[in-house]
Parts: structure tokens; C-alpha cells; sequence
């Protein structure tokens, strides 16, 4: 067991490693100059002396390591990441760790608002399609899901706030993260999600009413209720790995949502920072988020193996062989 | 199942009192979702309405008004104020000075308010005044063009005596400009303890990038606002920001798209207030590319717009056409057709055959082999701008590619050499030699396609010296027209700017700048 972990980390941390190296080389091959930005943005009033302006560029570029190598450059992150400083805004001059840390929660809140409600509908209208199966009601779900799958986020979410905030004047538009905020935009992201959850666990439970048990089942007069109870206990597996993957979609991906909603979450505060090319905050959300994935990866595969004790052993034999 | 059953009961519940906790919010926001059915109970509850929320784009992005992003919002939200103003009517008015002589052609003299003072109580006097000024001089590079060629010497306690490197330097227009905002030089901008501007409010709470409260400065020199206190939101998307006045969350919000202009039209919650601004938008050619290289290619191809239509297409008819650049600009207005006074597409035609691009029979032109192309770069809001053109120049046979992305991109093919043509809307108020020379002489900033012509350099070097306001005012307009004529860039319109207004709002006032003129003593809610 401890072998396995060992494993899983050494890898984990492999990834992480070549991931963000990867993505800082990429952030600064982008077109695009921070400190020009950051710099440039307010002027509405084109001048002829640019000399000085030409002057302040190096000086700030120096002031943030830019006019340094790339790989000079990493190593400095790489050295304040060992020191959990994951360095300054550009354009704030604030904290990149303070600045995710006041924005992470907000975040975490939506997602697992969002993903409590993905669960709440895919089991539902899954189990539900899958005991109706071609009738009226499955026919129905299988409509919506292709409808809600296929129609973009920003549309759902602005048809959405209009509807309730304008029309039934029942939500408030404004940029806190409170709870009276949260149920809105956590039903888009649900409903935008569900799709996926839906389907699966209909397919998955349509699987198993195909399987010998439940015909054995069947025909020793088991309750019904107790039937669709054995059946689903076994599309759990999935529903763990589907539980991993969209809380990290959530969290990574609530940008648009985000956005629209003026939730601020880190999502939002990554697409500005990603528009101003403010490196250094760029790398911190980078970095969390594949830490994040990982985390979450590894959490699935520990929870796998406590569901089905055959994958832990396997997972045993496979490091025995390669030792 | 039943368990699904109590989950679903579960998830209800969070819905339910997920919308009954957003109904029940405070007094202030009550107020504004009763007044979808206004009635007069609620007429008089909303003339009691005690802050006053703005949805904007963006908010200052620190609390120091010399850093980046930072004092045109605080001058916006009547936190912080320079020494003059420009007027509605592009007139520069005395602000938070009382007023301003000119002694000689180089040397202006300015009187203070005795009765102005900081937030913290401190008198604005000479000392503070100049402080001020140099602090922003030598740590503002957005403040350079106003305050690099003037010095500020103290005469007495409340006058000082500004002199310019230049004759007839314009010091009241430089000296209003949201760069030049008047603060305390002693004090730290590290937090909003220490901070200390001279508006009327002054910020009580500040989360970055998201919200920026402000309460009444009870050392307020001028007139005493009606409104206590001021919310100023950041909501990025402009969609939402049009909604948020829609739903009355707010009551102003800053630049919202043309495209929620019908919403408005059938609400009676707001309405849209559109001044036309003062910046042009245009296409700049890069003049290094050799289809460009003939002025009469160029001309073509401003004949060759429908203006009218651009407007109706990339603005929603939200602007008015313009055929020269300064012609935004409120003061010169004459300038708004002086050439180009019609779309006259023969005449493109006529002047592309002149050029040697011969039509084909698909109606392609071409010269030596070479088919006549402009790639056109485009970011933000103006896709639709850019296909319009796009149609009206394949008609006179000019094959267009129009790319649409963010504006790093232009920025980065402009450093590369590798661009046709982008469009932009610089500011066309201010003095007029420092825009005009910001534009089109070759070391203007603004000069993106390398327009270098000797006898608009020399016009340009004759403005500088030129003292007369009306002889100025006249080479100005002839600089203007020259370069319209030779083409290196195609005016197009204004860019619009679209504010959105709660119907209960009174007192708001369209402005031409209006990014930094929003919020004055004279707003107030109710009936008037």
C-alpha cells in the first residue's frame, strides 16, 4: 500500500512539475507585454515623446525580472514557490497568494453548490430515464440533456439572470459572494453539467438491468425498490470518477459563468489577470489548478480502491512486478 | 428512491430560500425592485434612497491616483478632483481652482480655494497644489504630456504661477485632466486610512477588482450631494451590467453594449444616455506595405465607405459619421465632412484604376500579378465594424480578411511589421498640437502606420509657435484636412458610449468624457 502511494506521488509530483514548466514557458511565448499593458492602458491621449515612456518599460521590466531569461526567470519562481510565495501581481503589486486565497473560497462554494445539484439531477432524471425507458419521460430527459449539453454556458446563464433578476426581480446583481448570490449561478453550472451526469448513470443503470443478478433477482420476487437499489450500488464506481473530474471542471472552468454572474471567484480573477498578461498570476492559478487536479486524481483512485478492493490489488501486483 | 426523494426535498429547499434570502436583501435594494410597479408610496421611498450603486467595466485599480487604472475612477465617483474641469460643451471650467490669469504668453497665474481642504482636513494650498502636481509629474508617465513642460512656483498661500516651455501653452485644459487630480503628497496610498483626496466623497471600504464604497466628505468645499453614500461595482460583462440597471441592483452602469439597446427601449426601470465622446474611430494603414504606398489607394478606399452604414452596422446607429479625424472633437465640429463628404464608390473605383488595380471580370482588382488585399485587424466590439468594411471594399474589388482578436495580437504584428491595417479610437480633445503631433508626426505614439509627410511636419512645427487662438484654431483644421486628404488613416465615427440610467436617477449629465464625469453634486433620486 505504502509502495503505491509512494508511486502516486513521486508521479504527481512529475506532473506538476513538467506541467508548470510547460505553461510558464507558453505564458510568455504569448503575444502581448505585461508591464506595456499595464502601463499603456490608460492613456486615451496619443503623445510625442515616447522616450521616457520607452524608459519606464526597462525600468519596470527590470522591476518584475522580465528582461531576464526565461530559465532564469523559472528558477526565481521556482525558488519563491519553495517558499510558498508564489510572488506579485503585476498589476495590483498585490500578493498572488493573497489574492487566490480571498478568491478561492468563493469559488469552492459555487462549485460544490454546482456539483451537489449536477448529482441531485443526474441520479434523479438518470435512474428515472432508465426505469422509463422509451417512454414519454425518457424521451423528454434525452431532449433536455441534448439541449442543455449543446447550448453554451453564457447563453444559459444571461437567459437565466435576466429571467430572475430582471423579470421576477428575485435575484440581486452585484459582486458578493454570499448565499442569498449563490443559487443561480450554481443552477446554471448545474444544469449545464447535468447533461453528462444524466446520461451516464441512465446507460450505466440500463447496463446492469441487462446483467444475470438482476434477472435472478427478478425471478426470486425481490421488491422492486430493492432491485433499482442493487442496481444502482453498482454504477457508484463511475459516479466517484465523474465526481472527481467535474469538481476540478468546476473549479477550473467557472470562468464564463463567473463572469456573467459577477461571482468573484478565482475564475474571474484569472480571465482578467490572463487579459492584462500578468505572469505571475497566471503561474499561481495555473500551478494551483494542476495541483488541484492531481489532488483530486489521486483522492478518486484512493476512494477506488476502498469501493472495489480488486483494483487496490491489482495496483499491489503491478509495483511488485516492476520492483 | 425515497433517499432521492429527500435529496431533491434538500435541493428545493436551498433553491427556495436561496430566492427568498436574495428578497429580503436591504432597505436600499427593496426599494429599487418595488419600483418595477412605481407608485407614489414608492416614488417617496426612493427619494429616500441612500446610496447611489454604479456598474462599471472596471474600478481603480489601487487607491493612489498616480498608479495605473486609478484617477479617472476616483475622479468619476467624486472622490478626487484637479484643479479645472471641461464643461459638457468642451469648455474648461475652474474646479478645484478658483481661477487661473494669463500673465504673458508663458506664464499663467492660479488662485486657490481658501475654503478647499484634503478629507484629513488639510488646507489645499499653494504648497500641497505643487506637491501634487510634481508627485504625479515625476511618478505618473500618463501625466506626462500635461505637466512636462509646465513648472509651478508659489506666489502666496493660495496662488501659484505656472510657466510653460512653450507660448500660449493651454495650462487650465492640461491642469483638468484626470492625470492631474489633486491629492496630499504627504500621504501614503497604501490604504484608505492614509489615503487623502479632495472629493466630495471619500472611499470608506475597497476590495480590488470588485468594489469601492465612498460616504459624504463633510469638508467639502463645494455644493453637499443629495446621495450619502456611493457603491462603485465592478461587473465585467457588459451584458450583465445592462441587466443589473434593468433589475435596479444599480442605477448607472458605464458602457453597456449597443446591442442591449432594446431591452431599454421597452423598460420604464431605465433608460440609455448616449453623448457622443470625443475619440475617432479609425482605420490606420501601414503605410510600409506597397499596396498603400499610392495615395490614391488610400483615398479609394475612404471614398469607398458608407459611412452611414458603418454606423447602423458596427454601432447600431448609436454615433455620427465622420470623415476627418479631429471632427470628434466637440470644438470642431466643422471638421465632421470636410473631405469626403458623401460615399462615392464610382469615384473609389475611378481612383484604383488611376492607381494601376485593374478589375478583373470577378471584379478582383490587381497590378502586376498582385491582387489588392487588406488583412484588417479588429478587437473588442468592433467585429461587426470590421465585416461591414469588409463588404463595402470587396464592392469596389479590394479583397479583405478581417481578424478579430485581442488586442495583443495587434499590438504584437504592429511590432512585427506584419500588419495591413487595425482599427483604433484615440482621444481627439485636448491641445491641439500635442494630438495632432501625437498622431501624425513620425514619433507620435499614435503614428502607427509611419505617416511621415515634410509638409505636415513642418504645419505641425508652425502650430507650436502659433500664439493666436483663432489662427491656431485654423491650421489646426488645415493640418486636419491635409492629412484626411493624403489618407493614412480613414476616419470612421465617434465610438459610441452607451451609459444606462435608472429612470429614478435625476440629474445625470451627458458628457462627452463621460468615463470621468459621472458622479456631481447635483444627482438625486425621486421625483423632480
Amino acid at each position: 500500500m505504502l509502495l503505491i502511494f509512494s508511486r502516486k506521488i513521486l508521479e504527481a509530483l512529475l506532473t506538476l512539475g513538467l506541467a508548470t514548466s510547460i505553461l510558464f514557458i507558453l505564458i510568455r511565448l504569448a503575444p502581448g507585454d505585461p508591464v506595456a499593458i499595464m502601463i499603456g492602458q490608460s492613456s486615451d491621449v496619443a503623445s510625442s515623446n515616447t522616450e521616457r515612456y520607452e524608459q519606464k518599460l526597462l525600468e519596470l521590466r527590470s522591476e518584475f525580472g522580465l528582461n531576464q531569461t526565461i530559465f532564469q526567470q523559472y528558477f526565481i519562481w521556482m525558488k519563491q514557490l519553495i517558499l510558498f510565495d508564489l510572488g506579485d501581481s503585476i498589476h495590483t503589486g498585490r500578493s498572488v497568494m493573497t489574492e487566490i486565497a480571498d478568491r478561492l473560497p468563493a469559488t469552492i462554494l459555487l462549485s460544490v453548490a454546482a456539483l451537489f445539484i449536477q448529482i441531485v439531477l443526474g441520479i434523479l432524471l438518470g435512474v428515472l430515464s432508465a426505469l422509463k425507458f422509451g417512454r414519454f419521460f425518457d424521451h423528454l430527459t434525452r431532449f433536455l440533456c441534448v439541449l442543455f449539453a449543446s447550448t453554451p454556458g453564457f447563453v444559459i446563464g444571461l437567459v437565466l439572470l435576466s429571467t430572475f433578476a430582471v423579470t421576477f426581480s428575485t435575484y440581486e446583481i452585484n459582486t458578493e459572494a454570499k448565499l442569498s448570490r449563490l443559487w443561480l449561478p450554481a443552477l446554471t453550472l448545474g444544469m449545464i453539467g447535468a447533461p453528462q451526469w444524466i446520461r451516464t448513470i441512465r446507460a450505466n443503470m440500463l447496463t446492469e438491468f441487462g446483467q444475470p443478478y438482476i434477472s435472478s433477482a427478478v425471478s426470486r420476487g425481490l421488491k422492486y425498490r430493492r432491485i433499482v437499489e442493487h442496481a444502482f450500488k453498482n454504477t457508484l464506481l463511475p459516479i466517484v470518477t465523474m465526481t472527481g473530474l467535474s469538481l476540478t471542471t468546476l473549479i477550473s472552468g467557472a470562468v464564463v459563468i463567473e463572469s456573467i454572474f459577477s461571482w468573484p471567484g478565482i475564475g474571474k480573477y484569472a480571465l482578467d489577470s490572463i487579459l492584462l498578461k500578468d505572469y505571475p498570476v497566471i503561474q499561481g492559478y495555473a500551478l494551483l489548478m494542476i495541483a488541484l487536479v492531481i489532488v483530486i486524481h489521486l483522492v478518486i483512485e484512493i476512494v477506488y480502491s476502498f469501493i472495489d478492493p480488486r483494483i487496490h490489488r491489482k495496483g499491489e501486483e503491478n509495483v511488485k512486478k516492476d520492483y | 428512491m425515497k433517499r432521492f426523494g429527500i435529496i431533491l426535498a434538500i435541493f428545493m429547499v436551498v433553491v427556495i430560500v436561496g430566492c427568498s434570502v436574495s428578497s429580503s436583501k436591504d432597505n436600499t435594494n427593496d426599494d429599487k425592485k418595488e419600483n418595477t410597479n412605481a407608485t407614489d408610496d414608492q416614488q417617496e421611498e426612493k427619494s429616500e434612497q441612500q446610496e447611489l450603486i454604479i456598474a462599471d467595466q472596471e474600478i481603480a485599480a489601487s487607491l493612489d491616483p498616480v498608479e495605473p487604472l486609478t484617477s479617472s475612477y476616483l475622479r468619476n465617483i467624486g472622490a478626487a478632483e484637479a484643479l479645472f474641469k471641461v464643461n459638457a460643451k468642451g469648455e474648461v471650467e475652474p474646479s478645484l481652482a478658483e481661477s487661473a490669469e494669463e500673465i504673458n504668453d508663458t506664464t499663467w497665474e492660479i488662485n486657490l480655494r481658501t475654503e478647499a481642504s484634503f478629507w484629513s482636513g488639510e488646507a489645499i494650498d499653494a504648497d500641497a497644489v505643487i506637491a501634487s502636481l510634481e508627485r504625479s509629474k515625476s511618478l505618473d508617465l500618463q501625466a506626462e504630456p500635461f505637466l512636462n513642460e509646465l513648472s509651478f512656483t508659489k506666489v502666496d498661500d493660495y496662488t501659484i504661477q505656472v510657466e510653460t516651455e512653450h507660448a500660449k501653452q493651454p495650462v487650465p485644459l492640461n491642469l483638468s485632466y484626470y492625470q492631474t487630480v489633486i491629492h496630499n503628497a504627504d500621504k501614503s496610498y497604501e490604504d484608505i486610512d492614509s489615503m487623502d483626496l479632495s472629493g466630495m466623497y471619500k472611499v470608506t471600504s475597497f476590495s480590488p477588482a470588485q468594489k469601492m464604497e465612498l460616504e459624504l466628505n463633510e469638508n467639502y468645499w463645494g455644493e453637499t450631494p443629495s446621495i450619502p453614500k456611493i457603491v462603485h461595482e465592478q461587473i465585467s460583462d457588459a451584458q450583465t451590467r445592462a441587466l443589473s440597471v434593468l433589475s435596479g441592483s444599480s442605477d448607472i452602469a458605464i458602457k453597456v453594449p449597443v446591442t442591449s439597446l432594446t431591452q431599454f427601449a421597452e423598460s420604464d426601470e431605465a433608460e440609455t444616455i448616449s453623448a457622443p465622446p470625443a475619440n475617432t474611430q479609425t482605420i490606420y494603414l501601414n503605410l510600409d506595405q506597397p499596396q498603400f504606398e499610392n495615395e490614391k489607394v488610400r483615398q479609394a478606399l475612404s471614398w469607398g465607405l458608407n459611412r452611414e452604414e458603418l454606423v447602423e452596422l458596427g454601432a447600431e446607429g448609436q454615433s455620427t459619421p465622420v470623415t476627418t479625424w479631429l471632427a470628434s472633437n466637440p470644438t470642431y465640429e466643422e471638421a465632421k465632412n470636410a473631405v469626403y463628404p458623401e460615399y462615392d464608390p464610382d469615384k473609389a473605383e475611378a481612383l484604383l484604376d488611376e492607381a494601376g488595380w485593374g478589375k478583373d471580370a470577378e471584379g478582383t482588382r490587381s497590378k502586376d500579378g498582385e491582387t489588392l488585399t487588406v488583412k484588417l485587424m479588429t478587437w473588442g466590439d468592433d467585429q461587426a465594424l470590421g465585416e461591414t468594411i469588409q463588404n463595402q471594399w470587396t464592392q469596389i474589388g479590394v479583397q479583405v480578411e478581417v481578424q478579430h482578436g485581442d488586442y495583443n495580437l495587434i499590438q504584437t504584428a504592429r511590432e512585427s511589421g506584419e500588419w495591413d491595417a487595425s482599427i483604433e479610437a484615440w482621444s481627439t480633445f485636448g491641445d491641439e498640437h500635442a494630438l495632432l503631433t501625437g498622431q501624425f508626426s513620425p514619433d507620435g505614439s499614435g503614428n502607427y502606420g509611419g505617416y511621415n509627410d515634410e509638409q505636415t511636419n513642418q504645419l505641425l512645427d508652425d502650430l507650436a509657435e502659433i500664439t493666436d487662438p483663432q489662427a491656431r484654431r485654423e491650421l489646426a483644421l488645415q493640418i486636419n484636412e491635409r492629412v484626411a486628404e493624403q489618407a493614412p488613416v480613414i476616419s470612421l465615427y465617434p465610438r459610441p458610449q452607451l451609459t444606462a440610467v435608472s429612470t429614478k436617477l435625476n440629474g445625470f449629465e451627458a458628457h462627452f468624457r463621460q468615463f470621468e464625469h459621472t458622479v456631481h453634486a447635483g444627482l438625486s433620486f425621486g421625483t423632480e
